[in-house]
């Protein structure tokens, strides 16, 4: 019922663990299911340039956590900010409709790191 | 690659002799035992064989036998047929959704119903029964093993209560059944719930024990089958085959199986609490079936744990069935007051009367290293050995 994309992220999850020096930091949590999902990113002139996780969840949420991190890394801030559950969904083959909802923690946990980012200096701002 | 099937308390795989007691009535023996021609006196013999070997694994008669399609349905039939509008009925925290949802619908109909907690072992405290007695108490519904946790429920002391008060008394004895011995007359219940599939029989059929006077308005209505209780043409081939299994399981307990299979969930218990760092098994302090292992290994996800040992060949389950966003919480767990954490960091390994000690071995070796990675990669988890606060 899962992806061969899903079960390999799963299998060899890519970017697990915590980030040395990330300046950007994002958790979400569904009480509803018990998932939780913690992003460190570090971020550079507007950039993502690195990008972990940790996860505890069903194998969606790992392996949607997993593919954030490759996703993100090299992405401005607003190219992450525009990543959404959909296309978190489809870089992974697509997600059955009960494990929709592990993209969404993970696009949570996204936001919410990508908000407490280190501010643009105007001059060469990537953001507007 | 070889398997290790240890969810027996979801579905235990048809025995072969069950099959082959089966067989003729899948095909050439296909009367309905309700027709008067030699097909379906034929009939009526199978069907009258298999409640006499149902009603012996209970101690019950072969007359207080009603077969069913299975452990929900005997439940429902029994919670709702019982009670009236102004009746009060006691039931716990920690049944199966068949007997809770069947309460949830009564409460709709004026009926009270009071939900007895549970003790850290998940215990039912049978003083409790007796302190949530009403003049209105007409039911009294525990059951006799829990299927996430296999603890024995104290149901011959809360039988005795019941009885003391005049009052009916069911327990749900579906993960009991075939695991430990059940008899209706020391239980004092009036009736008891069985399913086919959790002893090694098929899905979809199942028995429903009504002792000898009591009044239940049926569920199903139409024909006189099952004399009223329980309308349609009997699910012939399935019943045959409950009774094979039901004859199994006398032989298998009278050979004092279930010992061995105490043993050998020890063994499992023990070697998994020796070689994973912070697990623990829930109800261990309690009588429990023998079969059942319900583990937390603390800072995990059970759900991603159950994934990882089946990509390796091993089937487990989560304490519960939660797979989305709108799943409950995993209720019976919380109720013995683990936490949320906690109680979704569950897995359940069932033994069944199949199982091999070369399964539990799989078990035995994948599982540390699943746990170590899996917390390895765990926000819920901290380095050096604990859960995070």
């Amino acid at each position: 019922m899962y992806s061969s994309s899903v079960l390999d992220h799963f299998r060899a999850p890519r970017g697990a663990g915590v980030l040395e020096g990330a300046n950007a930091r994002g958790r979400a949590q569904n009480p509803g299911c018990g998932d939780d999902v913690e992003l460190s990113l570090k971020v550079e002139d507007g950039r993502v340039v690195e990008a972990r996780f940790r996860a505890s969840g069903c194998v969606a949420a790992i392996a949607c956590a997993s593919r954030t991190t490759e996703l993100v890394r090299g992405m401005s801030l607003v190219e992450a900010l525009a990543v959404d559950a959909g296309r978190l969904s489809a870089e992974l083959e697509g997600l059955p409709p009960q494990s929709r909802h592990a993209a969404k923690i993970c696009v949570r946990a996204l936001r919410a790191a990508l908000c407490g980012a280190p501010a643009v200096p105007r001059a060469n701002s990537v953001l507007f | 690659m070889e398997e290790a099937y240890l969810d027996n308390n979801a579905t235990a795989p048809l025995l072969p002799e069950v099959f082959e007691a089966m067989r003729p009535y899948l095909a050439e023996k296909f009367g309905n035992p309700s027709s008067a021609h030699g097909r379906g006196r034929e009939a009526r013999v199978a069907l009258e064989l298999a409640r006499e070997r149902v009603a012996r694994l209970i101690g019950a008669s072969p007359q207080e036998i009603v077969f069913t399609s299975g452990g929900s349905e005997g439940d429902t039939a029994a919670i709702l047929g019982l009670v009236s509008p102004g009746d009060h009925v006691i039931t716990s925290a920690v049944e199966h959704h068949a007997v809770l949802r069947s309460c949830r619908r009564l409460e709709r109909s004026s009926v009270e119903v009071s939900y007895l907690p549970v003790d850290a072992e998940g215990r039912v405290d049978p003083g409790a029964v007796r302190a949530a007695l009403r003049p209105s108490t007409r039911l009294v519904s525990v059951m006799m093993a829990n299927n996430e946790t296999g603890v024995l429920e104290p149901v011959e002391e809360i039988g005795q209560i019941a009885c003391e008060a005049g009052l009916w008394f069911h327990t749900d004895a579906v993960q009991a059944a075939g695991k430990v011995p059940v008899d209706v007359a020391r239980l004092r219940c009036h009736l008891l719930t069985l399913s086919g599939h959790k002893l090694h029989g098929p899905t979809g059929v199942g028995a429903l024990y009504l002792r000898r006077g009591t009044f239940l308005r049926p569920l199903i209505l139409g024909g006189p089958q099952e004399r009223g209780f329980r309308a349609g043409t009997e699910n012939l081939a399935g019943i045959v085959g409950l009774g094979a299994a039901a004859s199994l399981a006398i032989a298998w307990l009278a050979a004092g199986r279930a010992a061995h299979m105490a043993a050998l969930r020890d063994r499992l218990e023990r070697t998994v609490q020796e070689r994973v760092p912070s697990s623990r098994v829930n109800g261990a302090g309690a009588a429990r079936v023998p079969n059942t292992s319900s583990f937390v290994f603390s800072g995990i996800s059970g759900k991603a744990l159950a994934s990882a040992l089946d990509l390796d060949g091993i089937c487990v389950s989560t304490g519960s069935a939660c797979s989305a966003e709108t799943a409950e919480p995993p209720y019976v767990l919380r109720a013995m007051g683990l936490s949320p954490e906690d109680a979704y960091a569950t897995i359940r390994c069932s033994l069944g009367k199949q199982t091999t000690s070369a399964e539990v071995d799989r078990l035995i070796h994948h599982l540390p290293g699943a746990v170590e990675r899996l917390r390895a990669m765990s926000p819920l988890w901290r380095r050096g050995g604990s859960r995070q606060p």
